[in-house]
């Protein structure tokens, strides 16, 4: 069942048999959430051999991840790629509850800027990162949406991604792969997610495009779950504090 | 009194409160008051420490008010004050007035919780908070390519130096057992012990604080940070490039254990401290040389940590902090004004500095008495008198190079400037000179006693280098220092143009003003984003 859980949560990139995301979206970001419910009732498997075998298929697939995020430009598509790229960071956390909250969050954060994106498609004609610029002076609501999903996915304190990770690993004494994974995970999510921060949220805005804000009550229902989670992560972090 | 550990959660209820004002005017009222209030508690927190000498604990013992913070907190304070008071009338016309303000709040709410953290964990998410902040202000003006780009390569920078500090606490742990500043404080103290484990825990923060305070190899992010609106490279320059130097000091004790890292540091602060003064000089753009000059600074912060004078850093760090604060914000006026008139105002510098009204060539003889053996004498004479304990290890010898050369360069300048050397004007230059560094020694000096008691001789002793490398070192940067004296000297009275050694001169020229190339680099990679 481990391994069924790991397929799920991306270990093999299955977003190659999607060519329509618009379409299968929610049930792209649903599947790793299913992955995450087997895992949770499901042993971390013993055998040292299998594990690092896995383990290294993860971490492939990870680097594959990253550097087809860099050919495309489509927000829809980044959203998943994110998930995929933390498809590794299992093998890091020792304490299986923390790697759920990590991996909840992660796919929560992802479902956010997947919305982001469609509402992007939807409304501007376009979820295309070079396209549509200077949210921030255009759509400040929008942008600051997008901004939480993406520092939460950064790995930046003091959103629960980046809380539940340095709790995780501060006293869980890796070994030197686990170092690397950490090293790779921290690198991998800030280069992702500041290169649509750089080119979406900053820049001149597109002038061919009518830019339309969200309204107060959405911003509002995300900013309280986004607060909700960071407390989470604060819970987790006083563990290790105190 | 435990007030005064709430002090970093303070900007946070300013950022709250902002962001639910829609009167623009409120928004610094808002902040001004606030600010005020920190700057109240901390001094009143300051004068309890002056007083009682006793360590304000809160949070669970995750955050202290102690020795360190009552230098800096109410520092951090005040410049906070006068940086909200200017930007709130600077930034009026610009967009994002509000969002400007609730970064910034950010921004102090992390630099105080940075100073005041009595956990390694703490103080990680305070740096990275910083970090994060620092990149939104740098990239304030969203609809500026250069802002953004600009942006970026501080933020990539600081993402190594977050990840290297990472590592330091993961590995700290690993060896210590515990986060908590105060038992690492104990332990340091009493296990001395050099393994390479611990050694690379200090190599690790060291090269993490190098990174946030711009120093080489990290250090090109700073000097195309003049992007950034007035205010914001104020505080650039007065306080984030200072969290190198704060986070040497907060774990002082671990470099007992670690002269390794103390001689990196040292090492690498030296050689910023020379290549950035010179790549300044070359620099036409007057923003980029200011940020030149502030690496230059970060050099010296790190290079007087690195020979073991931690409190000569952190008051290094406050002296320039003022001074390049009180620059920046008087650059901005200037622009402000220059805006009105075209004129440059003739006030005393442009008397100063644009009017040279005769022509006193000295002799070779004069050169060498004014720019070299005034100052070592002067210099020699009140280190010796205010600093005796320096003279038994190497940083009383570093100190005194360091002297000779700024000093020497000082007055150097000053005859550049104004060629009318009356006698007026050389006692002025000496009694200034001699007021300046009496103040630099007596205050390095309390400030040692103050922060780490006794225990600062240790330092000294931990930072010793081996005396064949010293004297190498010593003898390469007088080497370089008369070298580029003589360069002055023989282009002032020689005709040189056309000759091997003028081209050579521009071919470093280049080197120099291109920023050794990495900027160029940079770019090239962050357009292929």
């Amino acid at each position: 069942m481990f391994y069924v859980a790991l397929v799920f949560m991306g270990l093999v990139p299955y977003y190659f048999a999607v060519k329509d995301f618009k379409r299968y979206g929610s049930t792209l970001l649903a599947l790793p959430f299913i992955g995450l419910g087997v895992y949770h009732f499901d042993d971390v498997i013993q055998n040292e051999l299998v594990y690092r075998i896995l383990e290294g298929a993860a971490f492939f697939t990870s680097i594959l991840t990253f550097f087809m995020s860099y050919k495309t430009k489509n927000l829809i598509k980044l959203s998943y790629y994110f998930v995929f790229v933390n498809v590794v960071a299992l093998f890091i956390f020792k304490d299986k509850w923390m790697f759920e909250l990590y991996f909840g969050s992660l796919i929560f954060s992802a479902f956010s800027l997947y919305l982001v994106a469609t509402y992007m498609d939807k409304v501007f004609g376009s979820a295309n990162i070079d396209s549509i610029t200077g949210l921030v002076l255009k759509a400040p609501k929008l942008a600051l949406f997008l901004r939480f999903s993406l520092m939460n996915l950064g790995l930046y304190p003091p959103f629960a991604n980046a809380l539940i990770m340095t709790a995780s690993i501060v006293k869980s004494h890796l070994s030197l792969d686990g170092y690397l994974i950490m090293g790779w995970v921290f690198f991998a999510n800030f280069f992702m997610a500041f290169r649509i921060m750089s080119k979406s949220l900053f820049g001149k805005p597109n002038e061919l495009l009518t830019y339309k804000d969200i309204g107060q009550a959405y911003l509002w229902v995300f900013t309280v779950l986004f607060l909700a989670l960071t407390l989470v992560g604060f819970y987790s972090l006083m563990e290790v504090l105190i | 009194m435990e007030i005064v550990v709430s002090i970093p959660f303070i900007p946070l209820v300013i950022a709250a409160l902002i962001s639910f004002v829609d009167d623009k005017r409120s928004i610094p009222r808002i902040s001004m008051f606030f600010s005020g209030l920190i700057a109240i508690i901390s001094l009143v927190g300051t004068a309890y420490e002056f007083m009682f000498h006793k360590v304000i604990v809160g949070f669970y013992g995750t955050i202290v008010f102690d020795h360190l913070s009552s230098i800096l907190v109410p520092y951090v304070a005040l410049i906070g004050l006068v940086i909200r008071k200017y930007a709130s009338n600077y930034m009026w016309d610009e967009k994002g007035y509000k969002r400007f303000f609730i970064i910034l709040n950010f921004i102090f709410s992390s630099i105080y919780l940075m100073i005041m953290a009595n956990n390694l964990v703490v103080m990680f998410i305070a740096w990275q908070i910083l970090s994060l902040s620092l990149y939104f202000l740098i990239s304030f003006r969203v609809e500026s390519k250069d802002a953004v780009r600009f942006g970026s390569w501080a933020i990539t920078v600081h993402r190594i130096g977050d990840f290297l500090f990472l590592l330091g606490t993961v590995l700290t742990y690993k060896v210590y057992h515990t986060l908590n500043l105060q038992e690492l404080y104990r332990i340091w103290q009493t296990n001395i012990e050099h393994s390479t484990m611990v050694n690379a825990i200090a190599l690790l923060f060291v090269a993490s604080a190098m990174a946030k305070s711009a120093i080489i190899p990290f250090y090109f992010w700073l000097p195309y940070t003049s992007e950034a609106p007035t205010p914001v490279s104020a505080l650039m320059h007065a306080g984030i490039v200072n969290a190198g130097g704060i986070l040497l000091n907060k774990i002082a004790y671990l470099y007992l254990s670690s002269s390794i890292a103390l001689n990196t540091a040292f090492f690498f602060g030296i050689l910023t401290a020379i290549a950035a003064s010179v790549v300044m000089l070359s620099k036409p753009d007057i923003k980029r040389s200011l940020g030149y000059s502030t690496v230059g600074q970060m050099g010296y912060m790190i290079m007087e940590a690195g020979i073991g004078a931690f409190s000569v850093a952190i008051y290094h760090l406050i002296v320039h902090g003022i001074f390049k604060a009180s620059l920046f914000l008087e650059s901005g006026n200037v622009i402000h004004l220059a805006r009105k008139d075209p004129n440059i105002p003739k006030n005393l510098s442009y008397k100063l500095f644009s009017e040279e009204t005769e022509e006193n060539r000295k002799t070779i003889g004069e050169i060498v008495a004014i720019f070299t053996i005034i100052p070592i004498v002067l210099f020699t004479l009140i280190e010796f008198f205010i600093n005796r304990v320096q003279f038994q290890f190497q940083a009383g010898i570093i100190f005194l190079a360091f002297g000779w050369l700024t000093s020497a360069q000082l007055f150097l300048s000053f005859f550049k400037v104004s060629k009318n050397t009356s006698l007026k004007t050389i006692l002025g230059l000496i009694v200034s000179f001699v007021f300046i560094v009496l103040t630099y020694e007596f205050m390095g000096t309390t400030f040692e006693e103050y922060l780490y008691g006794p225990k600062y001789v240790e330092f000294y002793k931990a930072a010793s280098l081996s005396m064949p490398y010293l004297l190498v070192l010593l003898g390469i940067l007088i080497g370089v220092i008369v070298f580029g004296w003589a360069i002055i000297y023989y282009q002032s009275y020689k005709d040189a143009s056309g000759t091997r050694f003028e081209k050579l001169r521009w071919a470093f020229y280049k080197i120099f003003s291109r920023g050794f190339f990495l900027p160029d680099l940079l770019i090239r990679y962050f357009k292929l984003l």
